[in-house]
């Protein structure tokens, strides 16, 4: 049978310990007894938890009983302890109270009693033990708990520490995504061309700082607007289309735009997504556009200049050639006929004579006979013609002569000597030569205003005048006025003479300078007159220009500069050839 | 008083239209259709003026013209040509010291007018070589008789102011003139042979 528990006993009397046996070993109780104090703690040290209760007695030698219940207390605070003691000393058990003494017996022993004490002890034991279990699984369990809870907690800290690394990460990613974001964007404001994103109903999405710049506003005003209507707004007017895209002008700043669109398509679905579109700045281009094609209209203009004095040089040259060919024979021509004119003189005189001397001297028959053959032959008839005959083919010999003259005058050979004139004097000897053709049909206006002595040839300029001169007479057909105007501005003199003729057709004028071109009857003009006048003006470096209304008139304008210095070197060269 | 006149020019129209227009003029005119027979025509002919023609095959012109005032001086020389460049101009004028320009076609009155004043010229020239002649045979006389007879060129006036005449005798006067006559015409001679 299970004992119902294990009793020390200690008491220097072995007759206490044997009756206390007596007293629980028949109860099923185990009983150990220790002779004194230090015995009983060697007992404990051995016995260990297996002692449940301990009967001490108060009074013994070496370690009493109050000393052992300290220690016992010290050293196993849980061991009920039980005095014993024959003296009810009031110190004793205080002591004991003190010491946490389960129950104090007096002596003699009471079975009962002590029994009693005993399993109240016992009882308190196996409470305290049953306590102390419980305290120890509570523990146990708080203990499993708390380690859970540390696991739980570590699990945690776990997924705490891998979700900010990916945090971390995510938020490293995020700045290289802000950073190439950023980058682009600048990327695309440091192009001057303006670039704007728009979606497919054309509300911009993005835009570049050229745009925010162009339109005076910021990225957020920009955002959302219409681009038509912003452009619209900003007075961007449509031009010409090009392949590469349409040209847009900005009437405030003057500037030209390419406007180029291009389709933004996902790059997944292929499914257009909006437009971008740029504005390339062409103001340059244009400038620099405008101004090649005016330069390329200038050089044709003085390519065409340049043809045509190369066409007048090489008609002069011709002229040079063949002038001395021509001229030999005009020269014998004219002498003959005017010699010519002499002899019939002398011949008509003496048929004059010879005719009254026949009429005196001759018989009726041969009178009659001459008569006859003077009807037959036309002699009335071509006597009286042959100074007709002869002025006419000398007035023709003439005009070959004139010709030629005119002709020459384009060669350059012929250019005689330039010196400082003035204009002035220069208009009025052309006057006094061709006033003779003028003054019956014109009055002549004189306007004169203030031109300096400039260098030039002055019989050439004299030779031009008197050509524009006769032109203005030829052009009036009854009474008109003559203006002849001078004044001088930026660097040039200038000549204008102006009729009140009969102008000159549009589609003449631009011919009338062309050697040959006359629009004169046949025998009036040479059709020189005018090219040559250009001539001369180019070899000034001059201007001739003229402008003119069918029915109310013409103006010719020459502009001379009034620094000429190429004139001044051929001066020089025909001064050395003079010495 | 006879007037020569050489008119050269390759063109016989030419000649011939000028000798028609000269018809009234009282000149004997030669004609030569080259500048080489123009020379060969001027060493056995005497003539006053010339008219040449500027562009001749062989020798041109103004090359005939400085010829000609290289070896007839007094001969006065006319250019007509049908080239009206200043430039020949200048060169003719330069080289052969034309008198006169004339430009094909010539106006006969003009021509005619140059030739009487050329005519004159020479004709004054001449005049003035004669002239300058006597004055320097004069001279010499003088300078002879000054040798032989010192003082006799020296002129005496007496109180009242008139000149005094050396004593001499007509017949002395005039047998000194012969003297001095050979004699320079002895000089003469020898500056010709010098």
């Amino acid at each position: 049978m299970q004992p119902s528990g294990t009793v020390l006993v200690v008491d220097d009397s072995p007759l206490i310990c044997k009756t206390v046996c007596q007293v629980f070993e028949p109860s099923g109780y185990n009983v150990l007894a220790a002779m004194g104090g230090k015995e009983a703690l060697q007992i404990l040290a051995d016995q260990g938890e297996r002692v449940d209760v301990v009967i001490t007695d108060v009074i013994m030698p070496a370690i009493d009983g109050v000393e052992l219940l300290g220690k016992i207390h010290e050293l196993y605070p849980d061991l009920p302890v039980i005095l014993m003691t024959a003296y009810s000393n009031i110190d004793i058990v205080i002591t004991a109270i003190k010491r946490r003494a389960f129950d104090l017996i007096l002596k003699p022993v009471d079975a009962t009693l002590l029994q009693q004490a005993v399993e109240k002890a016992l009882k308190q034991r196996n409470l305290l033990h049953l306590e102390k279990n419980y305290l120890e699984t509570l523990k146990q369990t708080v203990q499993a708990k708390t380690r859970e809870l540390h696991l739980k907690m570590t699990e945690l800290e776990e997924a705490r520490t891998t979700q900010v690394v990916e945090h971390e990460e995510l938020k490293i990613l995020f700045h290289k995504v802000q950073d190439i974001k950023d980058e682009w964007e600048r990327t695309m404001d440091c192009i001057g061309d303006m670039v704007l994103l728009v979606d497919p109903v054309g509300k911009i999405r993005r835009c570049n700082q050229a745009l925010r710049l162009f339109v005076g506003k910021g990225y957020m005003e920009i955002l959302g607007t219409e681009w038509k209507e912003l452009f619209l707004n900003h007075s961007l007017t449509c031009g010409t289309t090009f392949t590469s895209g349409t040209e847009l002008h900005h009437l405030p700043s003057g500037r030209w735009f390419i406007f180029t669109e291009y389709p933004f398509t996902d790059r997944t679905e292929n499914k257009t997504r909006g437009t971008v579109i740029t504005l390339h700045d062409t103001t340059e281009l244009k400038i620099t556009m405008d101004a090649l094609g005016n330069a390329y209209k200038e050089l044709q203009t003085s390519q065409a200049q340049v043809l045509h004095s190369e066409k007048m040089a090489s008609i002069g040259q011709l002229a040079a050639g063949v002038a001395h060919e021509i001229n030999n024979p005009i020269g014998f021509v004219s002498s003959n006929l005017g010699t010519l004119g002499k002899y019939l003189e002398r011949l008509t005189g003496f048929m004059a004579s010879q005719e009254r001397i026949v009429e005196h001297a001759a018989t009726p028959e041969a009178r009659q006979e001459l008569a006859a053959l003077r009807r037959e032959l036309k002699i009335d008839r071509i006597v009286p013609d042959l100074d007709k005959l002869i002025s006419e083919s000398l007035d023709g010999a003439n005009r070959v002569r004139k010709i030629v003259k005119d002709l020459n005058s384009f060669s350059r050979v012929d250019q005689g000597n330039s010196e400082v004139a003035d204009l002035v004097e220069c208009l009025e000897s052309a006057v006094t030569i061709v006033w003779n053709e003028l003054k019956y049909k014109a009055t002549l206006n004189r306007n004169y205003g203030n031109i300096p002595p400039l260098n030039c040839y002055p019989q050439q300029l004299n030779q031009v005048f008197m050509n524009l001169l006769v032109n203005a007479g030829h052009s009036i057909e009854n009474q008109g006025l003559i203006t002849i105007t001078t004044w001088s501005d930026n660097g040039t003199a200038n000549v204008s003479i102006a009729d009140t003729g009969s102008g000159i057709a549009p589609e003449h004028l631009t011919r009338i300078f062309e050697p040959f071109f006359t629009t004169k009857e046949a025998g009036k003009g040479t059709g020189l007159g005018l090219s040559v006048s250009y001539d001369i003006i180019k070899k000034h470096h001059g201007d001739i220009t003229v402008e003119s209304t069918v029915g109310a008139g013409t103006t010719f304008t020459v502009r001379l500069p009034l620094e000429n210095p190429e004139l001044e070197n051929g001066r020089e060269e025909a001064r050395e050839e003079m010495i | 008083m006879n007037h020569g006149i050489l008119l050269v020019d390759d063109e016989p129209n030419v000649i011939s239209a000028l000798e028609r227009a000269l018809l009234d003029e009282p000149y004997t005119i030669y004609s030569a259709e080259s500048g080489e027979k123009g020379l060969e025509l001027l060493s056995r002919t005497k003539v006053k003026v010339i008219v040449s023609d500027e562009r001749m095959p062989g020798m041109g012109g103004a090359e005939f013209l400085s010829r000609v005032k290289e070896l007839h001086p007094p001969v006065v020389r006319i250019m007509l040509t049908g080239q009206a460049s200043v430039e020949s101009t200048m060169k003719a004028v330069n080289k052969g010291e034309i008198y006169r320009f004339l430009i094909k076609p010539w106006d006969d009155t003009e021509l005619i007018l140059s030739l009487r004043s050329a005519v004159e010229k020479y004709d004054m020239e001449e005049e003035n070589r004669r002239l300058l002649r006597t004055v320097k045979r004069q001279s010499q006389e003088i300078k002879m008789l000054e040798k032989r007879f010192p003082g006799i060129s020296a002129m005496h006036k007496d109180d009242s102011g008139t000149f005094v005449l050396p004593d001499i005798s007509d017949d002395e006067v005039e047998k000194i003139i012969a003297e001095c006559c050979e004699e320079s015409q002895g000089e003469a001679e020898e500056n010709a042979q010098k």
